[in-house]
């Protein structure tokens, strides 16, 4: 209880919600996505006294984003980030009949539940997957991150091959720096290599300035609005989204579960969760034909969805340091600049910053409510923004971001450089996720594979014989196999 | 948009160059990494993972490079899209790539608000209409930025070796 109480003190509650506003002002801009978000804050909340309130800004922004994108999405059919591709069927065509308030209230209210559920079942689940996690050694570690890259590979929305080259890449990229044995690889004398790519600029640079540059390449007409066709609001009371969502409890409850299990699979994310659960509310629902001409359960079922996945996606995260989305990542990367070593002695060795992530995670819901509903008014403010004016700020924000993690010019090098390749990877088809999975994934398979072999004299056949290992190799095989159900999902949206 | 579609089925041939000669530098590379002689029984060393993922780039670079090719001798389309250069869109990018480059190295020299104010103001006035606005929105983020960063995250922004100078020089007078 008294956690709860010193998360209200102003030092904490103030930049929290100021985090969740920039999240609100980045998801609800069309083509800014909530990985840039977070990218964007974490650099900002190490400079803060208090770790707690730096950790309650990443957590609020990484939730509210994702509500946020919701927004465009429901005005102008523009997803605000690919999390909410699925929300913009039936939110649109509510839109349309001039219900855009109504559906933007159901989302908020759906994105708090989920959310919510993501997190309990978070609170519940890791602790005790981290016990089981004490037996892991060497060759699961490697099979779990194996795991990780292979899903994300398999559910690229471009192609498995074209994540798989992504995953390549991320994984070359992470060969950089000095490994685990003292060698030092691919730094070319630089010093500022020695620790490899930083994850921060890299994350930054991938995927802000390289929507910026994406934003030139298609500004053949100088002057872009950010739209200017905002649907009509509807004029129903908020107590009428409330009705509908209790209405529809079942279908929110069994999206957010839904939600929270694919989230927490390595390598998917909230796009594909809200996908499944729309999905799975089209085939279960009374009014499936209604799907795609304004249903509220096509609402409520991806919203309630993509924020469980969000919780979810944090359980291997914490519990096996294998981020489920570019997303949870980044909040990985920054968890340990906090001294927050994601692994199974989580809880013993940060069990008080643990206790705050839940508590804050939980508490964040409710500011949601009040975060998003100031997002859904704001939207109109937002429209008005030069769209030129926008990307420049996300420019110039990248580079000092970039800069103040380490007082660094060198890093707001690496950034441009990987804002570069973002733009040219995207261009020619190539997933971002995968590759930042694979940064990140990448020294753990090594050093894993190193270790497992070490250990077993060179032999490779544990790494097939452990039976934790037969089970994740039973389980990357499902889930690959799985691929034509994700499509499926894909295609019923 | 059909030309387009028909050349993303053929592959790319700038993508596969890059994974190519990503993938063959890689291996050419790893050939300059010291083992430091704690090798032990089994450890495949500090060359291994990166010689493989150097490899797997390079055929992956040399199959879309095939495709490619192949692509071209159906007929498909030509292997470079020289009007593409021609196109506002790519001049955008390159002249965004190329300002932002010249901005960062600026930083040092220049310091942030004055590299900002010489990044920001044209880009603005390039994406929208006229001096005044995009003068004032620049001013406006660079104080924004200033405030936020040195000021409330204690962040110390680049001050510029030449404004410093400059400051150093005046305080001489």
């Amino acid at each position: 209880m008294e956690g709860f109480t010193d998360l209200l003190q102003p030092v904490v509650l103030v930049p929290w919600i100021l985090g969740m506003v920039f999240g609100v002002f980045v998801g609800a801009t069309p083509g800014l996505t909530a990985t840039m978000a977070v990218a964007l804050i974490v650099p900002m909340s190490y400079r803060l006294d208090d770790p707690v309130a730096g950790l309650a800004m990443i957590i609020g922004v990484s939730f509210t984003a994702i509500f946020a994108g919701d927004i465009p999405a429901t005005h102008l059919r523009i997803p605000g980030t690919p999390a909410s591709a699925a929300a913009t069927l039936d939110g649109h065509e509510l839109a349309k009949l001039g219900r855009a308030d109504h559906a933007l209230r159901l989302d908020l209210i759906c994105s708090a539940f989920g959310g919510l559920v993501g997190v309990l079942c978070l609170m519940l689940v890791a602790p005790q997957l981290a016990k089981f996690a004490l037996k892991f050694s060497s060759q699961e570690y490697f099979w779990l991150g194996v795991c990780g890259l292979s899903i994300s590979a398999a559910v690229s929305q471009t192609g498995a091959l074209r994540g798989a080259i992504a995953v390549a890449l991320g994984m070359m990229l992470s060969t950089i720096g000095v490994d685990d044995q003292g060698a030092v690889r691919f730094t070319f004398g630089s010093l500022d290599l020695y620790d490899g790519v930083q994850l921060i600029p890299a994350m930054i640079g991938l995927f802000g300035l390289s929507e910026v540059l994406r934003f030139a390449a298609r500004s053949d007409d100088p002057v872009d609005a950010v739209g200017a066709s905002a649907s009509a609001r509807g004029g129903e009371a908020p107590q009428s989204a409330w009705r509908s969502v209790w209405a529809h409890k079942w279908t929110a409850f069994k999206s957010a579960i839904l939600g929270t299990i694919i989230g927490a699979l390595p390598g998917a994310g909230a796009d594909i969760a809200a996908w499944g659960a729309y999905g799975m509310a089209q085939r279960t629902s009374k009014n499936g034909k209604r799907f795609g001409r304004g249903a509220e359960e096509g609402v409520i079922a991806p919203t309630s969805a993509n924020n469980a996945a969000v919780g979810g996606a944090w359980i291997p995260a914490l519990v096996f340091g294998v981020p489920g989305d570019a997303v949870t990542a980044i909040v990985l990367g920054a968890f340990v600049v906090y001294e927050i070593v994601p692994g199974p002695q989580i809880f013993e060795r940060s069990g008080d910053q643990v206790t705050a992530i839940f508590q804050i995670a939980l508490v964040t819901q409710f500011l949601l409510l009040a975060a998003g509903y100031l997002g859904i008014k704001a939207f109109g403010w937002i429209l008005r923004l030069p769209r030129g004016a926008v990307m420049a700020a996300v420019a110039v924000f990248s580079v000092v971001g970039s800069y103040a993690m380490r007082d660094n010019v060198f890093d707001v090098w690496i950034m441009l450089a990987f804002g570069i390749l973002g733009f040219f990877l995207e261009a020619k088809r190539i997933p971002l996720a995968p590759l930042i999975l694979g940064l990140i994934l990448g020294p753990m398979i090594e050093e894993n594979l190193r270790a497992g072999l070490i250990k077993e004299g060179g032999s490779i056949v544990p790494f097939f014989t452990r039976p934790i290992c037969l089970a994740l190799i039973l389980t990357l095989a499902g889930a690959v196999g799985l691929k034509p159900l994700w499509a499926r999902f894909a295609r019923s949206g | 948009m059909a030309g387009g579609s028909q050349r993303e089925a053929d592959g790319s041939a700038a993508l596969g160059g890059f994974l190519a000669a990503l993938g063959g530098a890689a291996i050419f590379f790893s050939r300059g990494i010291e083992e430091l002689g704690f090798a032990r029984e089994g450890d495949p060393g500090s060359k291994a993972f990166p010689v493989a993922l150097g490899a797997l780039l390079a055929v992956a670079g040399a199959w879309e490079l095939a495709r490619r090719f192949r692509g071209r001798r159906d007929g498909a389309s030509p292997l470079f899209d020289s009007a593409a250069w021609r196109r506002p869109g790519t001049r955008n990018v390159i002249g965004l790539g190329a300002s932002l480059a010249v901005y960062v190295w600026l930083l040092g020299p220049l310091g942030f608000a004055s590299s900002t104010l010489l990044f920001c103001a044209p880009w603005m006035r390039r994406f929208g209409a006229g001096w005044g606005r995009p003068a004032a929105l620049t001013i406006a983020l660079v104080v924004g930025v200033e405030v936020l960063f040195a000021g409330v995250f204690q962040v110390r922004l680049p001050e510029g070796s030449s404004i410093l100078a400059i400051d150093r020089f005046m305080v001489n007078l």
